[in-house]
């Protein structure tokens, strides 16, 4: 039975996750400003204080508990589904299913977005909502095919175990397509770059809209969370976690998901929009049977290595 | 408190800016769009985002409503800046905008409203009864064009009938000023002059279609470019390379393909000329009857009629242009403005509009409509030639 890589830490260390989360936030918006380098991390900065200090507005006749749930929603279901996130040898909470834990977590921004969307009661918010729902009924398949394909060559749900079982190779090597398709559905649960219609210019901000001071200050920053929590699950699931020489286990996974995040962003910002049309095709009709292919292949590949 | 201090201060240094044209606004427009790109200030996308709205030229009595239902929805109520004309220097404008963000914040108003009314119901396209929503798109709407009033029936996010507000009502300067045709009901020319503003008023099109389509980067490059292209005889560094760009940009084309086809009947039957009226085929351009012009032949770049076409005939019409740049022949009179024949090549745009969007989602009828970009600001037909 594969041993698990990964220790549990201290549930006091449980404090620190949002403030991780935030970090990654904060290094996503870094990478999406782009640019000069002392302008890129100002630039968070400069946002947050603009936002902070903007009075909070709202619509005519928004459903205010769902608007406000939808809002803060975000930021509160990644904090979540980050607490299975190795970092170098230790995790939090190294649950038995901390895969299926991550996906169905970060599943619930399905009803964050629409339910930030629809409570507004603005006709373009609501249509950034309905985006945002055909968006992810074409993502959440080949994504979470792509997922347990990694856990099915592990042998394992618990990430601990998937990590250990890429002591040999990683799995970004045995499974390339899979790797491939978690990184574009990576940048649609997060709607950005080109997957980002639900916020988009021609809806006048769609369902970021009608947020402005505090309220939009959370909603971004529960958008930048994902993408860097969606950037920092690959590395256990795909790089190997904490592996490699020279330096410690957890600077290696930082390291790496700073990679796997500049990556998505380089590639996000060179495209534009995808319309929902044509990215259901995208997700249907290519990311699903590729995802489905790959997992064939790895299927094949345990049956013969007979690992378990 | 410090804390509070220290925030505001941070705040002002980046502020988000909503700019809206009104009648005769374009040169003010133009001037705060290249100012905001130079001092790194955002163009907000929607009134909830921005710290200020920048009222772009001569906002008569239409638009008071409107600006001061906008100014209530802003991030910051009630910052709102309004710029006759184009500002004397770019310092000049950065110290107005930290005026107006600075400025005590207006005593709230009661928010009186009667209730929103529930929608009606209707078959829509499948037969199934829908929610008909009533929704006007502009005239506040970013990168959208000046003073055009869409009243929308939409089902979902798909419009199901469409109607333009009259063209007159909102362009109050009357299109003294003439907008992007200015330069050819004025005084004569040469040819080098309207064939920069014709690359100018293309450029423009281009940087709203690509912003609207969500391509940040190269909206941006657009605008940077009709800065340095309207500025003088030289040749704009990277126009090539960026037009190259954009034809060859799959993503793109494959977003905008099908989508707002013009079809050849419809151009003959509203009257449309131009860059739209050649995207569908039919190759009329009013320079191949002008001495000015010697053995012009009018460039067809494809014959779609598709959003796609439409913005392939505008890089051809931009290549075009580069070439003519510094040719020094007087033009006396010359018809052929940035969107057709003149006078009334914006009004037949217009004309064509409500059928084109009609059973499109939102975002296509956006990208339709960014497609087409009517300037209200021209002088209407029948206006005397100046």
């Amino acid at each position: 039975m594969a041993e698990t890589a990964v220790a549990s830490a201290s549930a006091w260390w449980g404090l620190l996750v949002p403030l991780g989360v935030l970090a990654l936030a904060y290094a996503a918006a870094v990478l999406e400003a782009g640019g000069a380098a002392r302008r890129a991390l100002a630039v968070p900065v400069l946002e947050s204080a603009r936002l902070l200090t903007q009075p909070r507005r709202s619509t005519t006749t928004p459903d205010r508990l769902l608007w406000r749930l939808g809002v803060v929603g975000g930021l509160v279901v990644v904090v979540m589904a980050d607490v299975v996130l190795p970092l170098g040898t230790w995790s939090l909470a190294d649950l038995d299913m901390g895969v299926v834990w991550w996906t169905a977590f970060m599943a619930l921004l399905w009803v964050t977005v629409f339910v930030t969307g629809w409570a507004s009661d603005a006709p373009f918010a609501l249509a950034g909502g309905y985006r945002f729902v055909a968006q992810a009924l074409a993502y959440e398949m080949p994504l979470a095919i792509a997922v347990i394909t990694a856990s099915l060559a592990a042998g394992s749900l618990r990430v601990g175990q998937v990590v250990a079982a890429q002591a040999d190779r990683w799995f970004v090597v045995e499974m390339p397509a899979a790797f491939v398709v978690y990184l574009v559905c990576a940048l649609a649960v997060s709607f950005s770059g080109p997957f980002g219609t639900p916020v988009a210019r021609d809806l006048a901000g769609g369902v970021l809209g009608e947020l402005s001071g505090v309220d939009r200050l959370v909603f971004q920053a529960g958008r930048l969370a994902a993408l860097g929590s969606a950037a920092a699950f690959a590395v256990p699931l795909f790089l190997g976690g904490g592996a490699g020489p020279l330096l410690p286990a957890a600077v290696w996974t930082v390291l790496k998901t700073l990679a796997v995040l500049a990556l998505l962003v380089a590639v996000g910002r060179r495209l534009p929009l995808l319309r929902g049309e044509r990215f259901t095709e995208l997700g249907w009709v290519l990311l699903l049977p590729l995802a489905l292919l790959q997992l064939l292949a790895t299927c094949v590949l345990v049956l013969r290595t007979g690992a378990g | 408190m410090g804390l509070t201090a220290a925030l505001r201060s941070l705040a002002a240094r980046r502020p988000h800016l909503f700019v809206l044209q009104a009648g005769d606004g374009l040169a003010a427009r133009l001037a705060v769009e290249d100012a905001a790109a130079e001092h790194d200030w955002p163009l907000a996308d929607a009134l909830a985002e921005a710290d200020a709205l920048l009222v772009c030229g001569q906002a008569g009595p239409p638009w008071a409503e409107p600006v001061a239902r906008a100014a209530t929805q802003l991030g910051r109520p009630g910052r709102v800046l309004r710029l006759a004309r184009a500002p004397a220097s770019r310092a000049e404008l950065a110290a107005s905008v930290r005026r107006t963000l600075a400025a005590p914040p207006p005593a709230r108003q009661p928010a009186t409203h009667d209730g929103v009314p529930l929608p009606g119901y209707g078959p829509d396209r499948d037969g199934l009864a829908l929610d008909h929503l009533t929704i006007g798109l502009g005239p506040v709407l970013a990168h959208w064009p000046a003073g055009l009033v869409l009243h929308t029936v939409q089902q979902g996010d798909v419009l199901e009938s469409a109607e333009v507000e009259s063209a007159e009502v909102m362009s109050t300067g009357g299109g003294a000023a003439g907008g992007w045709a200015a330069p050819w009901v004025g005084p004569a020319r040469s040819v080098g002059s309207l064939e920069r503003h014709r690359m100018a008023s293309h450029l423009d099109s281009l940087a709203r279609l690509l912003a609207v389509a969500g391509w940040d980067q190269e909206a941006a490059q657009a605008r940077r470019l009709r800065a340095v292209a309207a500025g003088g005889v030289a040749t704009v560094p990277g126009l090539e390379r960026w037009t190259d760009r954009i034809r060859r940009a799959e993503g793109l084309r494959r977003m905008t393909q099908g989508l707002g086809v013009l079809t050849p009947a419809a151009v003959r039957r509203h009257g449309i000329t131009g860059p739209a009226a050649r995207a569908s085929g039919v190759a009329v351009d009013a320079r191949v009857q002008e001495a000015a012009y010697p053995g012009w032949v009018p460039l067809v770049a494809s014959d779609d009629g598709d959003v796609w076409a439409r913005t392939l005939q505008w890089l051809a019409a931009i290549d075009d242009a580069s070439r003519l740049r510094g040719d020094a022949t007087p033009v006396q009179h010359s018809a052929e403005g940035p969107r057709g024949r003149l006078p009334g090549a914006s009004a037949a745009l217009l004309a064509a509009l409500p059928a084109l969007v009609d059973g499109c989602e939102l975002g296509g009828a956006r990208l339709v409509v960014a497609s087409l970009d009517p300037d209200l600001d021209e002088p209407a037909p029948g206006a005397a030639r100046g």
